[in-house]
């Protein structure tokens, strides 16, 4: 039946000589697994929805891919979203979305899972179903055709996608993923596929929206109804403790270059500081550590496996891991000694993270930039970012201090109680820093002229599950005439401005609060061409404001509307662990300029994940790591 | 510290590696492997490994020769045997041998390569190929329009090409060997030999289905050709 040889055949020597990047299309990458199909009776298809060199820069990808083939019973390939070069060359000779270990048609496993990281990828989602032969819509398919699951952060508002969706995994996959290989049997002994989607609602975590009415007037939801095997609210599955799902050594290497192209362990999952706009910050929660020993031992383990140059320590915020300083002092010499670079992704604003990255001695390799996130103190206790002037101050002066000349400052735009005050702090933050570095300079006795600042500026989108998932979204005009603000009032020509288009930011305000109303729309999308909706070259504004039109759905109203406090939300029926009760008190606090601390520093928040999911944060203090 | 020169293949899905990826992916396997490299000095520091000569995305190889300098004394067998446990059968290191410290850079070396072109039948036309290509190399230039960074140039290819013969021919398809100029002085890549076959007529059509394979590449030495290695 596979047909995966002749398939491989026409890939290699037809298509690939006329596409951009073939190298992304090949697999063949070292650590890859390919195993016998004849000997696995469970084979899941990995879909990562965008392109390769993004797709294997995910490190949940190769988690996933590396727990699925540990089991001797199944076996993970992999499929990402083919660049449009590719896409075209694949539908013009009949070429169907394939998998990169064994070319094997998406459409012959038994599960396609696809990760949704971001919702400009949902028109990426249909184009690789499309491409797979397989129909659209859940309601369409039945038991020949594969189970189109989907997990990932975006999940937690699944709405958008629920009729092309059969069921959603709510939380961390490695957690749930043996359970859901662990039914395939009876998945495939069901007589209909409502019936093998009454098996999989029985397992803890799992969403299978054909099982849910919901009716809505205006933004909220009406009523809603659920069969009697499904649950009333989904109750997000996540690993209780990070030591006991140890991370992959023998990770996958890509042969292309990829975004993210280094070795990466995992410090913590989680994280409490708590920013009210972040939607990470409430997902994950609690704040759950690896020991510094397992860390180090697996870093050891992953360059020695994978031969990379390399390695990251990742987590939400890296300098919040409670033996941080502990475990980059004993990994520096062994990767000095193997000339590896260590990185750590996120920067938090104080001197400390200044000194760690230049014991790291990353600073010269990556540059170096902070996230205030909002220009004046009111506003940044309003987001409950907890830096001051003074942090900020002290980091830059601790970066010219070590020869940085040039700082990045990432900052929010059209945050919920901002005003044009907050607007013009940006700027006099930035002309702040650029006076302090000049002042530096000059005591050191090199050029004032050469310190620069480069601010980044993100439009603000609420997000599901956060304490502003009610407030709305500035109007695209609205966005502009603070951009302007802006402009206009920095003064000085060390500050440079860059910002990113506000109507990406409207797009993604009306697919992350959207309700099931919206997936016509993406689907209407697609159909007119868009694909690759993150990537600007692609990015097709116009397609998509005619797509909402032809439905009769304002992005605007979406985005842009106030919810009230007490209406029902469209992804209220999927639980985070947080309780709806925080989120209103926080907000209210938001309100009232009011912060709340981070539990690890101080008394528990009452945030409710803890009680709720049955788990505690998990911190091992620092002290010394054994070399 | 030891220089070793080594030849590996590039065959099958990895022929459509770019030259970077090749190296990132020797460099990744030397280090996998447990061989220690040795790197330049300064701010950067990068791994000394330098191929003889860049291959084009899509061609395949069976003579893709490196030089690798080691911080570690061993023997060429060693690296040779700790390659092969790390590198896919498509990639590997067929042999090894030590570089003496005075060698010439391999860039500076190498002259030219030959490369074996399979070209599907329906691209050709009905007059014997191998008259075709006789006919060829008996004019004194051959000019080509190729693409340079964004500007178009014209350049006679003619003096870069040192052998072309017809070596097999079927019902499916011929096999054309080329021995081209190839290194830092005189350079024609098999792509250009191609838009010049369809220039003159030779092939008909867009080269869909025409593969390329190196087979050897060689430096000059006293107006012979010696492979590298």
């Amino acid at each position: 039946m596979r047909n995966g040889s002749t398939l491989e055949r026409i890939v290699m020597t037809e298509i690939l000589p006329l596409v951009q990047k073939p190298g992304r299309y090949v697999g063949g990458e070292h650590n890859a697994v390919r195993k016998s199909w004849d000997q696995v009776d469970k084979r899941f298809l990995f879909a990562f929805p965008d392109v390769y060199d993004v797709g294997m820069s995910h490190l949940g990808l190769k988690i996933l891919y590396h727990k699925i083939n540990a089991r001797r019973d199944a076996l993970c390939e992999r499929a990402f979203a083919p660049w449009p070069d590719m896409e075209s060359q694949m539908r013009s000779r009949g070429v169907p979305l394939y998998s990169l270990e064994s070319f094997t048609p998406a459409a012959e496993f038994d599960i396609i899972g696809f990760t949704l990281q971001y919702e400009l990828n949902y028109t990426n989602v249909l184009n690789m179903l499309d491409l797979a032969g397989i129909p659209l819509r859940s309601s369409d398919r039945d038991q020949t055709h594969p189970l189109v699951i989907a997990g990932g952060p975006v999940a937690y508002n699944p709405e958008p996608l629920a009729s092309f969706i059969d069921a959603f995994v709510i939380g961390d996959g490695e957690e749930v993923i043996d359970e859901i290989l662990d039914a395939v049997p009876a998945l495939r002994r069901s007589a209909s596929r409502p019936e093998s989607l009454a098996v999989l609602s029985k397992i803890s975590g799992v969403y299978v929206p054909s099982f849910y009415n919901v009716e809505y007037s205006g933004l909220s939801v009406s009523r809603i109804d659920h069969s009697p095997q499904a649950p009333g609210e989904i109750t997000p599955r996540r690993v209780a403790d990070l030591e006991s799902v140890p991370p992959p050594d023998k990770m996958i290497v890509p042969l292309i270059e990829v975004i993210h192209d280094r070795a990466a362990v995992e410090l913590f999952r989680g994280c409490s500081r708590g920013c009210r706009f972040c939607q990470a910050g409430m997902i994950y929660r609690p704040v759950r550590e690896r020991t510094a020993e397992t860390v180090r031992k697996h870093v050891l383990e992953q360059l020695a496996d994978t031969g990379y140059d390399e390695v990251s320590l990742v987590s939400l915020s890296s300098a919040d891991y409670s033996s941080i300083e502990s475990l980059v002092e004993s990994l520096a010499d062994d990767c000095r000694e193997q000339q590896v670079a260590l990185s750590l992704p996120s920067l938090r604003v104080d001197s400390f993270s200044i000194d760690l990255a230049d014991r790291m001695q990353q600073l010269r390799k990556s540059g170096i930039t902070f996230a205030p996130e909002a220009g004046t103190q009111r506003l940044r206790d309003v987001i409950n970012k907890n830096v001051t002037e003074g942090d900020l101050i002290q980091a830059v002066s601790a970066a010219f201090a070590r020869g940085w000349m040039t700082v990045k400052l990432y900052f929010m735009i059209g945050l919920p109680f901002e005003t044009d005050e907050d607007v013009i702090g940006i700027a006099d933050l930035a002309h702040k820093v650029v006076q302090r570095g000049r002042e530096m300079a000059r005591d050191a006795g090199t050029s004032p002229g050469r310190v620069k600042v480069n601010i980044t500026l993100a439009s603000f989108v609420p997000k599901p599950h956060t304490p502003f998932q009610w407030v709305k979204q500035d109007h695209p005009a609205e966005f502009q005439r603070k951009i302007d603000l802006l402009r206009r009032s920095i003064r000085s020509k060390a500050v440079k401005l860059s910002w990113n288009n506000p109507e990406v930011s409207l797009l993604e305000a009306a697919l992350s609060r959207g309700d099931r109303r919206v997936g016509p729309v993406i689907q209407s999308a697609w159909q007119k061409g868009c694909r690759f909706d993150s990537w600007d070259e692609w990015f097709s504004p116009g397609k998509w404001w005619e797509a909402f039109d032809e439905s009769g759905i304002d992005p605007l109203y979406i985005g842009g509307s106030e919810r009230d406090l007490d209406s029902r939300l469209p992804w209220d029926h999927i639980g985070t662990g947080v309780s709806k009760r925080f989120l209103i008190d926080e907000y209210e606090r938001a309100r009232r300029g009011e912060t709340t601390p981070d539990c690890r520093l101080e008394k528990c928040t009452g945030c409710g994940v803890c009680p709720e999911l049955g788990l505690s944060p998990v911190l091992y203090a620092g002290g010394a790591v054994d070399a | 510290m030891p220089r070793f020169r080594i030849r590996m293949r590039k065959m099958g899905r990895y022929a459509f590696l770019s030259h970077l990826d090749l190296m990132r992916a020797l460099e990744r396997a030397v280090r996998r492997s447990g061989l220690r490299l040795a790197f330049s000095e300064g701010f950067h520091p990068h791994p000394k490994i330098s191929f003889a000569a860049p291959l084009s995305v899509g061609v395949s190889s069976e003579a893709e020769v490196a030089d690798i300098e080691l911080a570690c004394a061993t023997s060429a067998d060693e690296v040779r045997e700790r390659l092969a446990a790390h590198l896919p059968e498509e990639l590997r290191v067929d042999r090894v041998v030590q570089a003496s410290a005075d060698d010439q850079s391999l860039m500076s070396r190498v002259a030219v390569a030959r490369y074996r072109i399979s070209v599907p039948a329906d691209l050709l036309g009905n007059r014997p190929l191998g008259d075709q290509i006789m006919r060829l190399l008996e004019r004194d230039s051959l000019t080509v329009s190729r693409e340079r960074k964004g500007s178009t140039e014209v350049v006679d290819v003619r003096p870069m090409i040192f052998e072309l013969a017809v070596v097999h021919a079927d019902a499916c398809h011929a096999e054309i060997e080329a021995v081209l100029a190839t290194g830092s002085k005189s350079n024609l890549r098999p792509a250009d030999l191609i838009a010049a076959l369809r220039e003159c007529g030779i092939l008909a059509g867009e080269p869909v289905g025409v593969t390329v394979h190196r087979v050897e590449i060689f430096a000059e030495q006293n107006g012979t050709l010696v492979p590298l290695i």
